[in-house]
């Protein structure tokens, strides 16, 4: 049972580990920084394969640690070297609307993950409520109050 | 176009709003293609496979045949030292010199890809002058434990622990083959995968030599990006003669596992007060499924030269990666009145 679960854990990563960089990346910006969060995540994730406790959350389950890595990452990395922004340089050719770019970069984490999740990974609401623990009218709200503010400053 | 038309409709505000967003949203959406254009390294694919590597297969397996398997083993070692594993099926227990003893290596070196790997067998010698010139124990220790694993006679006539002592060995020595070996092997599956690079150390060190116990340490370090490190430590209990964990130690109704993971917490909690850098996985909130469990059953630990204990943590078993190998001692006071 408890092969099974890391069997599954395993095939998961495998088969995401794409979108979790390109997650990561979006956070961090830098290639080797990106790569350590994922890893990180994952050892996490084989690690405590068995305090799964029901399979068809793994997927989620595993997001949720991935930004919570994330998130520790850059509470660290802020810490050490102030803030990550100043040393962040827009990839060049991955995004060519820069002004919301540079809006979406100045979005607090969760609110960029939300952006993420939803538009660029196309993950229904009730998903994304399930990564964050929260429920389905809190990310709602979140994601009205989210845009509503990216509005505001790109208008 | 369609959504023009449903402004100078609009009566309400929430039509308005939902125009607004469905503007912002098509344009949040033309940058969905580039963000999934973001280049993923090719290392980290190699980097998870890495991490995952291992998952699903059953560990604990063939331990059952282990013991019958030790006999086979022994007899492929190369005879350096060997002389002295098997000198002491007919010498009591005490009196005897544990070692560690490098019996293989194996090495590899390309451009992305080197292997350093010593893997040791523990050997014990007598030393209570007994035993005969070590010419005539090669030869005769060789043939003596081709004999007691065909037909047990030299095990009648040991001592009850000198017996299980042997038995030991053999398990332990067994034991770090299997584990080294199938390191081994997954590197060389990835190296002749040839894909990124990555690497393999395997060390080993006596941490603990008393009259009591002795502790063999090995050392683990699998690169591929940043690494990871691991350990196995395996100690022997002089007097009985028998492999140690932490159950072996303690009173089962003393609560020692609990007691012991709480210590170790406590001492988390603090090294975290006292420097904002460091990160253990106590107290989550977020993920606390992701907190320390506790000492397992088979936790690696050994007794330093105050007879402290001291946990020995795999990189991510306690902390995040960053944090590196962990290691806790807890004092012998806190232990003390729970040994059996």
């Amino acid at each position: 049972m408890r092969n099974g679960k890391e069997a599954l854990v395993r095939s998961i990563l495998l088969e995401n580990y794409e979108s979790y960089y390109r997650l990561a990346f979006s956070y961090v910006h830098q290639e080797a920084d990106a790569m350590d969060i994922v890893q990180e995540g994952a050892c996490k994730a084989m690690a405590k394969a068995r305090s799964l406790r029901e399979e068809r959350f793994a997927g989620t389950w595993i997001y949720r640690i991935m930004i919570n890595t994330a998130k520790d990452y850059l509470k660290k990395y802020e810490k050490e070297r102030g803030t990550l922004r100043e040393d962040m340089a827009v990839s060049p050719g991955t995004e060519t609307d820069l002004e919301l770019q540079e809006a979406l970069d100045r979005l607090p984490m969760q609110e960029k993950t939300l952006i993420i999740l939803r538009f660029y990974e196309d993950k229904p609401l009730s998903e994304i409520a399930e990564i964050l623990q929260e429920n389905l009218s809190t990310v709602k709200s979140r994601l009205y109050r989210t845009l509503e503010k990216l509005r505001r400053e790109l208008s | 176009m369609g959504n023009e038309k449903n402004v100078k409709n609009a009566k309400d505000m929430m039509v308005e709003e939902q125009r607004d967003f469905t503007q912002l949203e098509n344009r949040i959406m033309a940058g969905r293609e580039a963000y999934q254009r973001i280049p993923v390294p090719d290392e980290m694919e190699r980097r998870i496979r890495h991490v995952t590597a291992g998952a699903g297969r059953a560990h604990g397996l063939r331990i059952a045949v282990a013991a019958a398997a030790a006999a086979a083993v022994l007899v492929v070692l190369p005879n350096t030292g060997a002389d002295m594993a098997y000198a002491m099926g007919n010498l009591p227990v005490v009196g005897k010199l544990f070692q560690a003893v490098t019996f293989r290596d194996y090495q590899f070196e390309s451009d992305r890809f080197n292997a350093n790997v010593e893997i040791p067998q523990i050997v014990v010698e007598d030393v209570a002058g007994e035993k005969p010139e070590s010419g005539a124990v090669q030869s005769e220790t060789t043939g003596q434990e081709k004999e007691s694993s065909d037909s047990g006679k030299t095990q009648e006539e040991a001592p009850e622990e000198s017996k299980r002592l042997q038995e030991t060995i053999e398990q332990v020595n067994f034991d770090i083959d299997k584990v080294t070996d199938q390191l081994v092997e997954e590197f060389k599956e990835s190296a002749e995968l040839g894909e990124s690079y990555g690497s393999l150390e395997i060390h080993h060190e006596t941490v603990t030599d008393n009259e009591r116990y002795f502790t063999l340490k090995l050392s683990i370090y699998r690169g591929a990006g940043s690494g990871m490190e691991s350990y196995k430590l395996y100690t022997i209990d002089k007097h009985s003669g028998l492999q140690v964990q932490l159950r072996d130690l303690f009173r089962e109704d003393s609560g020692y596992r609990e007691i012991l993971s709480e210590e170790i917490r406590d001492q988390m909690r603090a090294l975290m007060a006292e420097d904002e850098m460091k990160a253990y996985w106590v107290d989550q909130t977020d993920l606390p499924e992701l907190n320390w469990e506790g000492l397992k059953e088979d936790q690696n630990f050994y007794f330093d030269a105050d007879g402290n204990l001291v946990f020995v943590f795999d990189e991510y078993e306690v902390a995040p990666g960053y944090m590196g190998a962990q290691e806790f001692t807890v004092e012998k006071a806190v232990f003390e009145g729970m040994l059996r």
